[in-house]
């Protein structure tokens, strides 16, 4: 127990930073949210307008102390300000519009990532140095070493511009009322999201595959291991009922942690491909330098990963029973 | 140097990684003399195709390259000169000459913020590992909290407040955001080290704590130190080009990463330049490949029991027990972090 | 076998996405036009006609009609709508509104002189609301009788109608039970306009569509307007270029080859638009640089420096007239010319390498550290630095294109994209050296040349447009009076000493008259204006109520 609550105490710590610096980073550049605001306004703007605006818009003076002290009073009671962009929507709102698909994505990229990495991974142990190995480990891994930009501009042009596949851009058919229970529109939101699925996922394989196969080949050499096999076990059984069965166990945790890294990993393809997720929320709270929905931005994707990491922590004692023992 | 080359001769990923590597480095340093043109001039026509694809469609009009490479009559009729190896970009700029000085600005950021990184993780994971206490308690604070901030939307954040990131700016905070996962590891590396017999025996020897930092603790941890290196670089040209992409960096320099940005901005990919994307990607796509395999085979040269081909039996057995003691020691102490070792997940 | 596995599915799901989409792709029996007025990252339903930027573009004018539509292509000509005509006082200080009868709200009430003086008295006591500054303009609104409203002005302004219409005008009896009006999302709006209910809202598409109580609806053969999300440029493209658009007004990349060329439906019409130039800092913080820049002959040399067919052929995709006025006039407003000074200063502001190099050195600008670029008559060096605000691509590119101009007469300068924030901090706060800007043109040359040179706009909470930071008080008191009199003539004067001063002076640098895009496709309506048919602005953009006199004009293809 004492393990939980000092994570915790850290988890909570970690927060407050984050959202001290998400206070100082935009107090320390130049720029106003105003300014821009009005840029392409075709009339002439009346200080006094300005002045109104701002003042809706919470940016008072006042000491920065002040300020510092009404932000984290307003971040701790999830108050996290009003849009600039969609004024008069609040931030809540306009992020709540796009975690969906930022989870939906994300987890199920993690989930097929994880999968298909683990599978390889396993093979690639067990088959070590085989011509498999060789080509699969590594390959994975370069293709993870490929910047996202890369491959999600190159998916887009091949098979969404020049192929025409798959649609270029949206989570599903413009116009299209979500109906969640309607097996058509299921459809619909699978057919958008081939290409940037595929795009989080390519990404992700490497790393669970070496994971995997890592561990398996740490496990391979232990004792028991080498028992089973004196015990005249197949080497199938062995291979998946004992050793695999526990390389998985950092692997699941590994899995949980992925899933808060993916979400902010894969914002660049929800931009590339316009999918409406938090990654293109950011980009347009960037261009119209919507300070309020940045800040809770990074906010709430900090919660995210620190949710993940303590589910992975949850898990690990879970299934690591030495742990269990020892708490 | 010797040692080197012999790795070299031995490795063929590592061989394989330093001829791609240095290629670069060499088309980044002779960059204007590889090129005809300047690359921040207009000394062309608006996206010409390709000299070859232009010679190509005109020895054979009806050919496969005409009919799917150089479809359009108009710029084909524009680029008739051929004078672009690479064919130019929507400003009528050389693509080939942008990439080779792009190149210096992709590697620079690279290896720039690749040695912050370094060093920072270095420093900090070394003396949070070996002096052990309140610094470590500080140190170690500090780096669980770096690693739980969102590495993207933070720099993108800073990028953006930031405003007009040239490639120094992007340089150094891509440095001083990324040093966490490296000092990590390093501090877990120290820690096993410093309960090591001849660590011990240095300490009771009297010698000074420097000097076991730098003689007996820093040469064990090279191996550890260069991946973490390689993985950075990657990780820094990867992020320079996501930056300047989203453009939040400055038009004005020319960087993989503002080609890619200009592709999106004279919607290249729509129009049909497709020489405009490909040139750019492949760079990125090479380079990627080039760093990736130096680092499999520092990895291979750190942790030779993960190495694919079989035999060295008696050393990977040795290997194998200490790794086990080592990895008690570490789970103990980081329990949520598995599979340390894998440095090429853990850039990201 | 991967590779199989998902051709087949995908073919599957094609198939299945297609004929599920079938009955929404065609258009039933309502005409639906299909609208493209501004690119957004999702669609918020904000049909609050007084939050303009943050709104949906088809709130102004298609829900909430305006009282008189000024066509400014027509010499601004009023096209009464809600109004039936206004009156000026004698002395310009008041105006007086003939409120139309039998207009009806779209929930069936009657719009009233009501209506109009608690619209103009709630924008006054929430000053928030108002985004076009009519407060500046009007000070007090009298109901005369229930079809009459008489508005009293701050000052002798013959303009004034022209501001005062841009106020949409909102029911009382909704608004009065309003809460906070600067927050209200008026999601169901009721209005007087001719696209009042809202049949179709979803965050990537909305349709809006016209209802029995349009008092004007003899006119009007559009049912509905559809208005699908589009969140950049390339998405704008790629529906365009597939024939899914009916009207936009936005920029096409070599139109020609990109939009015009794939179907015979699919046309287009460029419209002079307002002045771009190469604003200039005349009050520069570094001495080197204020020498150079507040010298005349500098400037001229730099105007002729610059190549302005290329740039508007490279950054523009040629969408340009090239701009010789030093007074920055452009042959938009040639009818306000006055041609002798035109044609003076015409050679300063004409492409000219040699006789940049020249002027330079007679004005003594000289190479003394063998740079390979000129240094100030005092012998001091100074780099320029142009800026434009980051992600404007065309002006970003512009400004590279004027570094090379620049650099081949000798002139050292440097292409800057600082955010927008810290572009227009830069020019408030006269810190920059040179930026590149566009002008909003007016229905005369008035709004450039007062948005441009009035030093009263050079405060730091003003727009970019002035910053300059250049006073001429004959200027000032020019501008200022030109709207005291509704005489045309005694404007054409008042124009020719304005122009004569600032080309004279050269103050600014211009480039280009923008042109306003306008694509439309006829394959589903006709009667779209066009150069053989210029009615009017037909731009699809909120702020350009002539967009109103467009829909009217359609008829759909049968």
């Amino acid at each position: 127990m004492g393990f939980f609550l000092r994570r915790l105490a850290f988890y909570f710590i970690a927060l407050l930073f984050a959202a001290t610096l998400n206070f100082i980073i935009p107090r320390a550049m130049p720029g106003d949210p105003i300014t821009m605001m009005f840029a392409n306004a075709t009339s002439q703007v009346t200080p006094e307008r300005i002045a109104a605006m701002k003042e809706l818009l919470g940016f008072v003076d006042g000491p920065l102390i002040v300020q510092f002290g009404m932000y984290m009073k307003s971040v701790l009671t999830w108050d996290l300000g009003i849009s600039v962009q969609f004024y008069p929507l609040t931030v809540n709102t306009v992020l709540g519009n796009a975690v969906g698909w930022s989870l939906f994505l994300a987890g199920t990229a993690v989930v097929i990532s994880f999968t298909i990495g683990s599978v390889l991974g396993i093979f690639a142990a067990w088959k070590r140095g085989s011509k498999f190995d060789t080509i699969m480990s590594p390959g994975m891994l370069v293709i993870q070493a490929v910047p996202q930009v890369v491959t999600a501009m190159l998916l887009l042009f091949v098979f969404a511009i020049t192929l025409k596949w798959f649609p270029t851009s949206y989570a599903y058919t413009p116009g299209v009322t979500p109906d969640w229970t309607s097996w058509t529109f299921l459809k619909d939101v699978a057919y958008h999201a081939v290409l940037p699925l595929f795009g989080a996922t390519i990404v992700q394989i490497g790393g669970f595959l070496i994971a995997m196969r890592n561990n398996m080949i740490n496990l391979l050499g232990e004792d028991y291991i080498t028992m089973a096999k004196g015990k005249g076990l197949s080497e199938n059984r062995v291979v998946f009922n004992y050793a695999a069965r526990n390389a998985m166990l950092p692997s699941v945790t590994a899995l949980s942690m992925s899933l808060g890294m993916a979400i902010g990993g894969q914002m660049i393809i929800e931009i590339i491909f316009n999918y409406p997720g938090l990654g293109t929320v950011l980009l347009n709270a960037i261009n119209a330098r919507d300070y309020q929905v940045l800040q809770g931005q990074l906010l709430v994707m900090t919660l995210f990963m620190l949710f993940f990491n303590l589910l992975a922590d949850m898990l690990y004692v879970l299934l690591d029973p030495r742990l269990r023992k020892g708490a | 140097m010797k040692g080197i080359l012999n790795i070299l001769k031995n490795n063929n990923k590592a061989l394989f990684g330093s001829i791609i590597l240095f290629s670069f480095i060499f088309m980044a340093v002779f960059a204007p003399l590889l090129t005809d043109h300047v690359p921040n001039k207009r000394t062309g026509k608006p996206h010409e195709y390709p000299g070859p694809i232009v010679k190509l469609a005109q020895a054979s009009p009806d050919g496969w390259v005409a009919t799917n490479l150089a479809y359009d009559k108009r710029t084909l009729l524009m680029s008739k000169k051929a004078e672009h190896v690479m064919g130019t970009s929507r400003m009528g700029r050389s693509i080939w000459s942008q990439l080779a000085h792009g190149a210096r600005v992709s590697l620079a950021v690279g290896f720039g913020a690749g040695i912050v990184v370094c060093f920072l993780a270095t420093v900090i994971g070394i003396s949070a590992g070996y002096f052990g206490g309140r610094v470590d308690d500080i140190l170690s604070a500090a780096m669980n909290v770096m690693l739980v901030i969102p590495q993207y939307p933070l720099l993108f954040v800073l990028a953006a407040f930031i405003g007009e990131a040239g490639p120094l700016t992007i340089a150094l905070i891509i440095g001083f955001t990324s040093w966490a996962w490296g000092a990590r590891v390093i501090r877990a590396q120290t820690m096993s080290l410093s309960e090591k017999e001849f660590v011990k025996a240095a300490e009771v020897l009297g010698e000074s704590r420097l000097r076991i930092i730098f003689v007996e603790i820093l040469p064990n941890l090279i191996s550890i130190v260069g991946a973490s290196f390689i993985g950075s670089v990657m990780y820094a040209i990867m992020m320079e080009a996501t930056i300047s992409f989203l453009g939040l960096g400055d038009p004005g320099t020319i960087s993989w990463g503002i080609m890619l940005y200009n592709v999106q901005t004279s919607s290249s990919m729509i129009i049909g330049a497709w020489w405009e994307l490909l040139a750019p990607c492949g760079a990125l796509i090479t380079l990627s490949i080039g760093l990736a395999m130096l680092n499999f085979a520092v990895d291979e040269i750190a942790n030779p029991q993960l190495r694919s081909n079989p035999g060295m039996k008696r050393f990977e057995k040795m290997q194998k027990a200490d790794k086990k003691a080592r990895a008690a020691h570490v789970k103990a102490e980081v329990p949520h972090f598995p599979g340390e070792q894998d440095l090429a997940s853990g850039a990201k | 076998m991967f590779a199989n596995f998902k051709k087949t599915k995908i073919t599957a799901l094609v198939v299945a996405v297609s004929t599920a989409l079938a009955p929404q792709v065609a258009f039933a029996e309502k005409s639906e036009l299909v609208f493209h007025p501004k690119e957004l990252p999702t669609l918020i339903r904000n049909f609050n006609p007084f939050l303009a930027s943050t709104n949906l573009h088809t709130t102004s004018d298609f829900i909430y009609e305006p009282l008189v539509v000024f066509n400014e292509m027509k010499g601004n000509t009023p096209v009464f709508r809600l109004a039936t005509g206004f009156e000026m006082s004698k002395d310009l200080m008041s105006v007086t509104f003939d409120i139309r009868e039998g207009v009806k709200w779209s929930d069936g009430e009657k719009f009233t002189a009501d209506d109009v003086v608690y619209t103009f008295d709630l924008v006054k006591a929430t000053p928030s609301l108002d985004f076009s500054g009519a407060n500046k303009v009007v000070t007090a609104v009298k109901k005369i009788n229930e079809y009459k409203v008489e508005f009293t002005l701050s000052e002798p302004n013959s303009n004034a109608p022209y501001d005062i219409v841009k106020v949409p005008v909102v029911p009382q009896h909704i608004w009065s039970k309003v809460d906070k009006p600067d927050e209200f999302l008026n999601e169901n709006p009721v209005g007087t306009g001719p696209f009042t209910a809202i049949e179709t809202f979803t965050p990537t598409l909305y349709v809006q569509c016209t209802e029995a109580t349009y008092w004007d609806a003899a006119n009007l053969d559009v049912d509905c307007l559809r208005v699908p999300q589009i969140a950049n440029n390339d998405q704008f493209l790629a529906k365009a270029m597939n024939s899914e658009i009916d009207w936009a007004s936005s920029f096409i990349p070599d139109i020609d080859k990109t939009y015009a060329s794939k179907n015979p439906n699919h046309k287009y019409w460029l419209s002079a638009a307002g002045t771009q130039a190469f604003v200039v800092n005349h009050k520069n913080p570094d001495a080197a640089k204020n020498e150079a820049l507040t010298n005349v002959d500098f400037r001229r040399a730099f105007s002729m420096s610059i190549d302005r067919q290329t740039i508007i052929d490279i950054a523009f995709y040629g969408a340009g007239v090239t701009n010789d006025f030093a007074s920055g006039l452009g042959y938009a407003f040639e009818s306000w010319s006055d041609e002798a000074v035109h044609n003076k200063y015409k050679k300063f502001n004409t492409y000219n390498v040699e006789g940049a190099k020249a002027l330079l050195a007679k004005a003594g600008f000289k190479d003394v550290n063998d740079d390979g670029f000129v240094d100030t008559p005092s012998g001091k060096s100074f780099v320029l630095e142009i800026q434009s605000p980051n992600g404007w691509s065309d002006f970003n590119n512009s400004v590279q294109l004027a570094v090379e101009n620049l650099e081949e007469v000798g002139i050292q300068a440097k292409a800057r994209t600082p955010d927008f924030a810290v572009y227009n901090k830069a020019m408030q706060d006269a810190t920059y050296d040179v930026a590149y800007t566009n002008y909003f043109h007016g229905s005369d040359p008035h709004k450039y040349w007062d948005s441009a040179y009035n030093s009263k706009y050079q405060t730091s909470a003003s727009p970019r447009f002035a910053m300059h930071h250049w006073k001429s008080e004959k200027v000032d008191s020019l501008l200022n009076g030109f709207y005291k009199t509704a005489d045309k003539a005694e404007q054409v004067k008042i124009a020719n000493q304005i122009q004569a001063i600032i080309a004279e002076d050269q103050v600014t640098i211009p480039v280009m008259s923008g042109l306003n895009n306008f694509q439309y496709n006829t394959s589903r309506f006709t009667g779209w204006w066009n150069e053989k048919n210029p009615q009017g602005r037909p731009s699809s953009h909120a702020g350009i109520a002539e967009r109103l006199l467009q829909v009217l004009d359609l008829k759909p293809v049968k």
